[in-house]
């Protein structure tokens, strides 16, 4: 098999937000880049899944981005923090400041390739956020990269493997999703930008979503932090034409849809979200909502997990069926500066209106799989540790949001992406270009699918991992479906080794693709359900039923994932009081510490 | 229904069961892949499902369509799914 080389001083891998930004920002430095994405820049990757708008603080959107309107209470201080209290304190408190201190120039970059490109995005003084949606947000970062033309870009190429010479990263190994021929990157430095994880059958992500840069980075020797943490929001099981949409959260801000629905299990049994100021969040707070629609919410559907697993209803029968079709056609006039009339992206809003009242008036939906905090453990110049040359941006790296994220995924890869080309840029300066050790190792490792004729299918092997994983490695979780999850993930681990297809054509081969993405699904899950199993209490989207509590005496610490071999070890990462001192509450429960320390409504 | 499916080595038909009233033709070729013909090509790598990357358009019974957004009743008798240019890499996957 001929093998095209492709040589720059640093190499991006991802196609959305923290790529293309890491990749302005290496060039800006003088450094040749490369870009290599999975998909087509601005159109793949978990960017162009945006629901409604993301911020920054209310000072830095008037002083830097240019927003006089912009809500000056909300202040940087006491965005940062948020960040801190969010993380439930194990986030990295450098990169919480970083985020607050980095994003304004980031987003105030990202705004101009927005004007620049035509498109629109409409400021919210109150919460300080800018509206959007993920065409225009796509089609900002493609004016973003055009615009850099000195950028070398290869799409559709997925990137399998970091290359390493003595354990220092010095490239990439990747294959053309349509041809099948493999590619080495040779480069001085090597970003990853590729996005998080997502082992559940209910997602609203992108599809591949498969943690790719953490697998890549664990196997060329890095850390993984904070992998039991999963964000999840309301998103549509049935009908099935709109399935994975990320509506239902919409649907649940009074100031987007006015119809309150009442939240049921399938057998009608209400679930309870209790109306107690304690509970209420500010306008800058929204997000804290997501976490306690899966707390209350999921208590209720975790009696029932056995019966009817992730799913429940949103119930309109307190409306008229006039009012529910009314409801959305609001809804879609609100959304017609980014969809096409009447549509929320694919979704025809009144063929879902009247959808919904011929099922009784009921929604079905399902807590889907919207975000990962953890990822590859970086340092403050977004270095992953443990690697030399190799750094992340973006929703692959954790530290940021520790176990919940309140801030913005994307203004997190904005600022990320400025500092790792920065920081990969200024490596490769001094970095001498060197010849990977391990290229014909994992060139291997890549092929070995195509050649077998018998093994276990990447199909079966991908629905075995998410059905163990929407088992018992859910939103809600105890000891004992922990405990299985974790024994079948090892077992299933085990047989990935021996996979064989069953087509051998390199040509957009979809099994080869998912044979790859199934092995970084794999173990990314694996260090996942390890922490949950471990992690003897509840903390921030980490629920255990057995273990209500916030414990901050017992648990307050990070557990860290590396491979020896092929076997996934752990250690224990406290957070340190860089900025703000650390509480050792012991909280009896996630809402009520959400409460006391996001909301300070105590 | 009866989905006729212009792959590289010819046309082949699948029975699909009607899994919802309506349900998109990436519904059908998810289920065709998963459950029918593993060698199945057809664009499914890094796409939103939601319409929004337009990375997934094949031809449905003549008429170029997103996979991922066009639906097609649980009760249609005959569909075709066809490449959407000549430029096949393989069976429903054409070059960018």
């Amino acid at each position: 098999m001929t093998m095209h080389t492709v040589t720059s001083d640093v190499l991006v891998i991802g196609g959305a937000g923290a790529a293309v930004m890491a990749a302005v920002s290496a060039l800006r430095q003088g450094a040749s880049v490369t870009l290599a994405s999975k998909g087509r820049v601005g159109r793949s990757g978990n960017t162009i899944m945006v629901g409604g708008s993301f911020g920054i603080d209310g000072e830095s959107a008037r002083e830097v981005c240019g927003e006089p309107e912009a809500n000056q209470e909300y202040t940087r201080e006491k965005l940062f923090h948020k960040l801190v209290t969010s993380a439930f304190q194990i986030g990295d408190q450098r990169m919480e400041r970083h985020f607050v201190d980095a994003a304004p120039a980031a987003v105030a970059e990202l705004l101009g390739w927005v004007k620049d490109a035509g498109q629109v995005f409409k400021f919210m003084p109150k919460a300080s956020r800018w509206r959007t949606s993920g065409r225009p947000f796509g089609a900002a970062l493609r004016h973003g990269l055009k615009t850099h033309s000195a950028i070398n870009v290869c799409e559709d190429v997925m990137v399998t493997d970091v290359l390493t010479s003595g354990g220092t990263a010095c490239g990439a190994l990747g294959f053309d999703v349509y041809s099948g021929e493999l590619t080495r990157f040779k480069a001085k430095s090597v970003i990853l930008a590729t996005g998080g994880y997502q082992p559940f059958s209910l997602q609203n992500s992108i599809s591949d979503m498969t943690g790719d840069g953490i697998a890549m980075a664990l196997r060329a020797g890095g850390s993984a932090v904070d992998m039991e943490f999963l964000l999840f929001i309301g998103t549509i099981l049935e009908p099935l034409y709109a399935k994975g949409s990320l509506l239902p959260y919409l649907l649940s801000i009074p100031a987007m849809f006015a119809p309150r629905p009442k939240v049921t299990d399938l057998d009608g049994v209400e679930l309870e979200f209790p109306d107690d100021p304690r509970y209420r969040v500010k306008p800058a707070d929204t997000k804290v909502n997501k976490l306690f629609m899966t707390y209350f919410y999921g208590k209720g559907i975790w009696k029932k997990w056995e019966k009817y697993g992730n799913a429940f209803y949103y119930d309109y029968s307190a409306y008229g069926d006039e009012e529910i079709r009314q409801a959305f056609r609001t809804f879609a006039d609100s959304q017609k500066t980014w969809h096409r009339k009447g549509h929320y992206h694919r979704i025809d809003l009144d063929q879902l209106a009247g959808d919904i009242i011929s099922n009784g008036k009921r929604l079905k939906v399902g807590f889907g799989n919207e975000y990962s905090m953890g990822g590859v453990l970086v340092g403050p110049d977004f270095a992953a540790h443990g690697v030399p040359g190799l750094y992340a941006a973006g929703e692959v790296t954790g530290g940021l949001f520790g176990a919940f994220r309140s801030g913005d995924g994307l203004t997190e890869m904005l600022a990320h992406g400025a500092t790792a080309g920065e920081s990969a840029a200024a490596f490769a300066k001094d970095a001498a270009s060197r010849d990977a050790d391990d290229l014909e190792a994992k060139a291997a490792w890549l092929e070995a699918p195509l050649t077998r004729t018998a093994g276990l299918s990447p199909v079966d092997a991908l629905a075995r991992l998410y059905a163990l994983c929407d088992k018992g490695f859910n939103y809600y979780r105890s000891g004992r479906e922990l405990a299985q999850a974790y024994a079948d993930i090892g077992a299933l681990r085990a047989e990935l080794g021996g996979m064989a297809l069953s087509c051998p054509s390199r040509k957009y081969n979809l099994e080869w693709m998912q044979s790859v993405m199934v092995k970084n699904l794999a173990l990314c899950a694996e260090s996942g359900i390890y922490a949950a199993l471990e992690r003897k209490e509840s903390r921030g989207t980490h629920l255990r039923d057995d273990y209500p509590e916030v414990n901050n005496k017992d648990f307050l610490f990070s557990y860290a994932a590396s491979l020896d071999g092929d076997v996934l070890c752990y250690a224990e990462r406290a957070p340190q009081e860089t900025f703000l001192p650390l509480d050792r509450t012991v909280y009896p429960n996630i809402a009520d510490c959400i409460a006391q320390t996001i909301l300070e409504n105590a | 229904m009866n989905v006729r499916i212009k792959k590289s080595d010819g046309l082949k038909e699948y029975q699909v069961p009607a899994l919802s009233p309506s349900m998109t033709v990436m519904d059908i070729l998810d289920y065709v892949y998963a459950n029918l013909d593993r060698s199945l090509a057809y664009y499914r790598h890094s796409a939103c499902n939601q319409g929004i990357c337009a990375r997934c358009a094949v031809k449905l019974d003549g008429k170029t369509v997103l996979a991922c957004a066009a639906q097609v009743p649980g009760d249609a008798g005959t569909i075709v799914i066809e490449p959407v240019s000549d430029k096949v890499v393989r069976d429903l996957v054409v070059a960018s």
